[in-house]
């Protein structure tokens, strides 16, 4: 303790006062004592200054630093060495104190989400959720004769506000990977990006996971691992190209994985809800333009 | 200065010439250090760039030259130039200049090839102590309102932290915000709503135009083949504006050929040989000990402007920077630039059933700091704009649209004006992690606005917090740097904060235990856009209004 006391003398910095620098600070400078904080280190008039110089509106509830926990807060302010807060020379003496930058790899839910990168080349990503990751549920790890989960991009054209598909190609997707830049099929005037499964006959069916499902609290209720996806019949229109198609749908919002009230039959939320696939489209004729121009 | 209906009635040569600057920087302010290399960005454009042209408009104005430039002050430059820390920053950094300059001075005091160039630096640095300390108090911002007020600027906006608006489409809530949020800061900057808006990246998407609209915006830019590639195709081409589809908001496409003349850098006038050369600077030629106290502590090298070499040519032999020589070739290039504009415009006029419109948009920090002599080009083609021809008039956008009402309808394309035309820069292999992030940040946010409607107290702040941190994650800058190679650690270092920023409130809101020590520490360290309002977020898609 007293060490890091000895620290926040040394550590002192003058041009932090001056940040303050308004005549608010002062008068709430004496109330807070400085205390040092266990992993942390901040100067008293850092604390001052935190409370007062941002929201106007904002409540001054910041606590004394005794209070302020590292491991809960997630940021720590590295220490400086004597010889550099004191060095004339060197007024970059380090920041005191730094943020977290320990992000999540992934999200756990199902999330596809394509970006046209330009009018040659889609950028695709996708989530899976957990369960969708254990062997059991490996798609790439079974035969090739048997499923495989993929991207199925369609190219359409219009002719007389009708939509025909003029090409498709599926992207396997590889477990390890979560996205792809994809071509758009070249000639078409819309393009669409589907996640599915196809099986041993070449039958495609949209990929429909069991995902983590909440009520209004947050608390999850239930959770499905997903094994019906594997063992679940295609409905005969979901079979290869022949899915009818709707036409002039822009870019569809991602699943929603949050139940509201109306989703709730006598007050109970289903413990299984399977969600529509989102199918991602792209007109491309109307979005990129025309390729010849004036 | 002549106001705006004198401007119009005077016109009578064959066309308009619409000069646009865009000025921007990333948010960067680190009240946690006492020296960060990424905030001498700011320092060096406000030395090279916004200061010589506010000189430049007070000259102007004092010669009774008529002008006018609209000009892009982003929410971000606009609050760092009004920032207390940033400002008592800049002007120790600018002692500190002084300071080397006057060593330079005597450096140089008995050799004839730099001790002229030694001598420029320290008396223009002198003219931005002045300028900043003296005449503005430190707000330069002040400056750029009264050339406003004056009838000389228009000044527009841009997205909020100049978030790439085609890569958020799929969370249109996260659109909005940039927009509004953005028309909210120039309101409280500026006292009054902008006409216009330089797109992040110029990057426009079909359907944008509904958020422009509904946020009161007029008119915007968008690359060449914007227009040109626009749904039915443009009468005009890009020498006239357009009114997009679904909301009747104007669209301005770049012309081609006025853009390269300044902008490339085979073409352009920036790279001829008698212009200050941009990488030979004492901060690299010098003896440690004697550049030590002017460049990074740490002893990183660094610019300090101080350059004494001109182009020279493609050769690493670099000869001694002569100031009038490249004075008389801007302005020789300035006349060559409004002849060329005078051709063009003389020719369009001819096919075409009204005045064209020739809009060129650039980066305002090509001028100066990139292009040393750049603000003074700028200044020779005003004046000879203004007093050696009739065929060219300045104009801005707005006075253009309230002149000529009537334009054609029609969809712009997708575009942008990075590299490749698209989002090739904002979403490649080096970049495109950060979407699978942010685009959940999004769809966080506005779940929170829409379910936390009503939050008060340390609750709307959590929500307030939570919606700066996202949109300074959103910057398209972060995702430029990745693509460059050059400061990667730092845009990936600020990706990564504001993304774990973001989740930690989320996380404290869900579980009901905000940190307010934590709150307060992020409102004090990312203190950008005080005005917001979270609830900005809000869905539109629930059924309520």
């Amino acid at each position: 303790m007293s060490q890091i006391n000895e620290h926040l003398t040394a550590t002192a910095n003058p041009s932090m006062h001056q940040a303050a620098g308004t005549s608010t600070v002062s008068s709430l400078k004496t109330h807070q004592p400085v205390q040092p904080v266990s992993g942390i280190v901040f100067e008293k008039e850092f604390f001052d200054e935190v409370s007062t110089t941002s929201n106007p509106d904002a409540e001054l509830s910041l606590h004394t630093p005794d209070e302020y926990h590292a491991e809960k807060t997630g940021f720590a302010c590295e220490s400086l060495s004597e010889a550099d807060s004191l060095s004339q020379k060197n007024p970059s003496a380090g920041p005191r104190y730094s943020f977290s930058t320990e992000i999540p790899e992934t999200y756990d839910d199902f999330y596809l989400c394509v970006l046209p990168r330009d009018p040659k080349t889609l950028y695709v990503y996708w989530e899976l959720p957990d369960g969708t990751r254990s062997p059991e549920h490996n798609f790439q790890e079974q035969a090739p004769s048997k499923e495989q989960l993929v991207l199925r991009i369609k190219g359409q054209t219009v002719e007389n506000n009708e939509a025909h598909i003029s090409s498709c190609y599926d992207v396997p997707i590889q477990m390890n990977v979560a996205d792809s830049y994809v071509h758009v099929p070249t000639g078409a005037s819309q393009c669409s990006v589907e996640c599915g499964i196809v099986n041993e006959l070449g039958c495609f069916r949209p990929y429909s996971p069991q995902i983590n499902s909440y009520d209004q609290s947050g608390e999850a209720v239930h959770f499905h691992t997903g094994e019906e996806i594997v063992n679940r019949q295609p409905p005969d229109n979901y079979c290869t190209e022949s899915a009818p198609v709707s036409v002039g749908t822009a870019f569809m919002r991602p699943v929603a994985n949050s139940y509201s009230t109306s989703d709730t039959k006598n007050g109970t939320v289903p413990l299984v809800r399977s969600v529509d696939l989102p199918v991602v489209k792209l007109d491309t004729e109307h979005y990129f333009g025309s390729a010849t121009p004036i | 200065m002549k106001n705006k209906t004198e401007h119009k009635k005077s016109h009578n040569g064959k066309g308009f010439l619409c000069l646009v600057l865009h000025a921007h920087l990333p948010y960067v302010r680190h009240p946690e250090c006492d020296y960060m290399l990424e905030e001498n960005w700011l320092y060096e454009a406000l030395t090279e760039t916004y200061i010589p042209l506010l000189s430049m408009f007070e000259n102007l104005i004092a010669d009774k030259v008529p002008f006018r430039i609209t000009m892009s002050l982003t929410p971000t430059l606009c609050t760092m130039l009004t920032d207390v820390l940033l400002q008592e920053r800049y002007s120790a950094h600018l002692k500190r200049s002084i300071e080397l300059g006057e060593k330079e001075l005597e450096r140089t005091k008995n050799d004839p090839d730099f001790h002229a160039t030694a001598a420029m630096y320290l008396d223009k640095l002198n003219i931005c102590r002045r300028t900043f300390d003296d005449s503005y108090n430190g707000n330069i911002l002040d400056g750029f309102k009264y050339f406003q007020n004056a009838g000389a600027l228009e000044i527009i906006t841009c997205g909020a932290t100049h978030g790439y608006l085609p890569n958020m489409q799929c969370n249109p809530e996260a659109v909005r915000a940039q927009i509004v949020t953005a028309v909210n800061s120039y309101e409280r900057f500026l006292g009054c709503k902008p006409q216009g808006i330089w797109l992040p990246e110029c990057g426009f998407y079909p359907g944008l135009e509904e958020f422009l609209y509904e946020a009161g915006i007029r008119y915007f830019f968008t690359e060449t083949h914007g227009i040109l590639f626009a749904d039915p195709k443009p009468q005009h081409g890009v020498f006239a504006p357009v009114l997009c589809q679904k909301a009747p908001v104007a669209a301005f496409g770049r012309d081609t050929e006025s853009s390269r003349s300044v902008w490339s850098s085979k073409e352009g006038y920036p790279g001829h040989p008698l212009y200050r050369d941009f990488y030979r600077d004492i901060g690299f030629d010098l003896d440690m000990d004697y550049i030590a106290p002017y460049i990074d502590p740490i002893g990183l090298r660094i610019h300090t402007g101080f350059k004494y070499y001109r182009i020279t040519g493609q050769t690493d032999h670099k000869e001694p920077y002569r100031r009038n020589e490249a004075l008389a070739i801007a302005a020789e290039h300035a006349g060559n630039f409004l002849y060329n504009r005078t051709k063009q415009a003389e020719y369009l006029s001819s096919i075409m059933d009204r005045p064209p419109i020739i809009v060129a948009p650039y980066d305002a920090e090509l001028f100066g700091h990139w292009w040393y002599e750049g603000p003074e080009w700028l200044n020779f083609l005003i004046r000879k704009a203004a007093f050696e021809q009739e065929a060219i008039t300045l104009i801005t956008p707005s006075e253009y649209l309230d002149t000529f009402k009537s334009n054609q309808v029609c969809e712009p394309s997708f575009s942008s004006w990075g590299e490749g035309g698209y989002s090739e820069v904002w979403l490649d292999k080096s970049n495109d992690w950060i979407y699978r992030h942010i685009h959940r940040m999004e769809i966080k946010m506005t779940e929170c606005a829409t379910a936390y409607f009503n939050a008060e107290g340390l609750v709307k702040r959590t929500l307030n917090q939570m919606a700066r941190e996202l949109l300074l994650a959103e910057s398209s800058d972060w995702a430029f740097i990745m693509k460059n190679g050059t400061m990667v650690d730092y845009a990936v270092r600020r990706t990564k904060e504001h993304i774990a920023n973001f989740l930690r409130l989320y996380n404290d809101l869900k579980k009901d235990c905000i940190d307010g020590n934590f709150v307060s520490l992020l409102e004090s360290h990312n203190n950008i856009f005080p005005e917001i309002d979270f609830r900005v977020y809000k869905s539109h898609n629930d059924g309520t209004p």
